[in-house]
C-alpha cells in the first residue's frame, strides 16, 4: 500500500496516487501532473512518483 | 513587533514576522509542530478483518489519517477524568464496516461526532477481495505532535527577510545578475538593478557571484522571519499559530510560579 | 513543567526545567541576553531522552536570579499577548 502521508514533511498524498496514476496513463507528463495536485517539495513529489504498490501480490497469500 | 499576513489561502498562510529575535521565532515554529493539540486515531478495535494486511498495517494508515479538529469540547487524555480514555469527553469513536470487492476509502469511516472527521474522503485505506470484510471501531483522541507525528498540524518554516544592496558607484547596470538569478526576481530599470519581489529570494547569492564589478551584497535580516504555514486540514492555518503561542504563553506564565516555589 | 534547584548561590542558579526542551528554554534564554544585569544565561540538554534541560543564570548583583527570570518570563508573556492580539487583528481584515 502506497504510504498515506509524504513522509519527509507529512504531507497528505494518499488521495492523489489514483488520480496520479490515472493521467500518467493517459499520457500526461508526470511533472506537469504532480504540479497540478500541489505537489511542490521534490519530497512529495519522489514520493508519489516512485511509491510502487504490491498489495495485489500479497494478497494471493494467506494471512 | 509587527505580523503582517501577506496570504491566507485555505490550508496556506504566509505571514512576516517581525522585530523579534531568531530563538522567538524558532520557538513559536517548533510550538507550532510540537505542543498544538490536534485529533488524530489513537487505537482501533478489529471485528473482523479479512483482508490481505494485517491489523497493525491498517491501524497504522488509519492513524496517518489527518482528521478534522473542533476548535474546542475535547479535553486530552491525560487531564480527562474517566482513565481509560474512551470517554466521549476525551475520545472520538470512528465505526468503519466494509465488504469486497474494492477498495475501502476514508470515508468509509463514519464518526460519533461529526465534527471529527477525515480531511478527505478519498484515502484508500485497504483493497478487499470478493466476500472479504473489514470491521472496526477507530477511536480517535488528542495528541501532540511530539509524541507521534500524526499529531503534527502540518509544516511551518521560515527564513529571513532578504537583503539586497547594489552598490551604485559599482553597478554598470550589465545585467548579468538578472540573468544569473534563478528565481528571476530582478530587472534593470533606468541603469538600475532592481528586486521585483523580495520575498522569493532564496539568498543562493548567484547575483553576487555573476556580479564582475562585486556591485551585489546578499544577506538576511535576522529580525525580519517569512512564515510559511501548511496545514493537512485539522486546524486552519491562523488557529495554528494562534495556538502555538498561546501555548508558548502558557508556559511562560506558569514557570515564575514555580521559580517563586524554589 | 517542573523545576528542580540543583544548586543557588547569590549571584547565580542552576535548576533543571523537567518536561520542557529547547521550545521554552531558547526563548528564556535569548530573552534574558536582553537584561543588563545578566552576566551568563546557558542552558544545555545532555541527552532528549534521559535527562531535563539544565538551565544555568549568573547575574550582577543588583537582582536576585530568581527576579531576573521572573521578569524576562513576565516579558515574554507580555510580548506573546501582543502578537496574539496584533494577529487576530490582522485575521479580522
Amino acid at each position: 500500500m502506497r504510504p498515506v502521508r509524504c513522509f519527509t514533511c507529512g504531507k497528505l498524498l494518499a488521495d492523489k496516487y489514483d488520480k496520479f496514476e490515472e493521467r500518467v496513463k493517459r499520457g500526461e507528463d508526470p511533472a506537469r501532473v504532480l504540479d497540478d495536485l500541489g505537489l511542490k517539495r521534490y519530497c512529495c513529489r519522489t514520493a508519489v512518483l516512485t511509491s510502487v504498490d504490491f498489495s495485489d501480490e500479497i494478497a494471493k497469500f494467506k494471512k | 513587533m509587527e505580523i503582517e499576513i501577506r496570504k491566507l489561502d485555505g490550508n496556506e498562510m504566509e505571514f512576516v514576522l517581525s522585530g523579534a529575535n531568531p530563538a522567538f521565532a524558532n520557538s513559536i515554529r517548533r510550538a507550532a509542530l510540537r505542543d498544538v493539540p490536534i485529533m488524530a486515531i489513537d487505537e482501533v478495535e478489529f471485528k473482523v478483518n479479512d483482508s490481505a494486511m494485517y491489523d497493525e498495517i491498517i491501524a497504522h494508515r488509519l492513524a496517518m489519517i489527518p482528521l478534522t479538529t473542533p476548535a474546542k469540547g475535547y479535553q486530552l487524555p491525560s487531564e480527562c477524568g474517566c482513565r481509560e480514555g474512551r470517554c466521549e469527553k476525551c475520545s472520538v469513536d470512528l465505526e468503519l464496516k466494509a465488504e469486497g470487492p474494492g477498495m475501502v476509502y476514508s470515508e468509509s469511516l463514519k464518526p460519533s461526532d461529526d465534527e471529527v472527521r477525515p480531511v478527505s474522503g478519498s484515502i484508500p485505506i485497504v483493497k478487499l477481495e470478493n466476500g472479504q470484510r473489514l470491521e472496526l471501531v477507530a477511536i480517535a483522541r488528542l495528541g501532540f505532535g511530539k509524541d507521534h507525528a500524526k499529531w503534527q498540524p502540518g509544516i511551518v518554516a521560515y527564513k529571513y527577510m532578504p537583503v539586497l544592496e547594489f552598490d551604485p558607484k559599482l553597478c554598470n547596470a550589465c545585467g548579468d545578475c538578472v540573468k544569473a538569478c534563478p528565481k528571476g526576481i530582478l530587472e534593470v530599470v533606468e541603469k538600475r538593478v532592481r528586486v521585483k519581489d523580495l520575498t522569493q529570494c532564496t539568498m543562493c547569492k548567484a547575483c553576487v557571484e555573476s556580479c564582475s564589478s562585486e556591485a551585489v551584497r546578499v544577506s538576511g535580516d535576522p529580525s525580519k522571519f517569512i512564515f510559511r504555514v501548511e496545514s493537512t486540514g485539522t486546524l486552519p492555518p491562523d488557529q495554528i499559530i494562534l495556538r502555538a503561542i498561546e501555548s508558548l504563553r502558557e508556559k511562560f506564565e506558569e514557570f515564575p510560579k514555580l521559580v517563586k516555589k524554589l | 513543567m517542573e523545576l528542580e534547584l540543583v544548586e543557588k548561590g547569590d549571584d547565580s542558579i542552576m535548576i533543571k526545567i523537567i518536561g520542557e526542551d529547547h521550545t521554552f528554554c531558547n526563548m528564556l534564554r535569548a530573552e534574558l541576553l536582553k537584561d543588563d544585569s545578566v552576566i551568563s544565561a546557558v542552558y544545555t540538554i545532555e541527552h532528549p531522552l534521559t535527562e531535563p534541560p539544565k538551565f544555568y543564570l549568573k547575574v550582577k548583583k543588583d537582582k536576585s536570579p530568581e527576579r531576573v527570570l521572573m521578569e524576562a518570563a513576565g516579558r515574554l508573556v507580555e510580548q506573546l499577548e501582543d502578537l496574539r492580539e496584533k494577529l487576530q487583528k490582522e485575521l479580522k481584515k
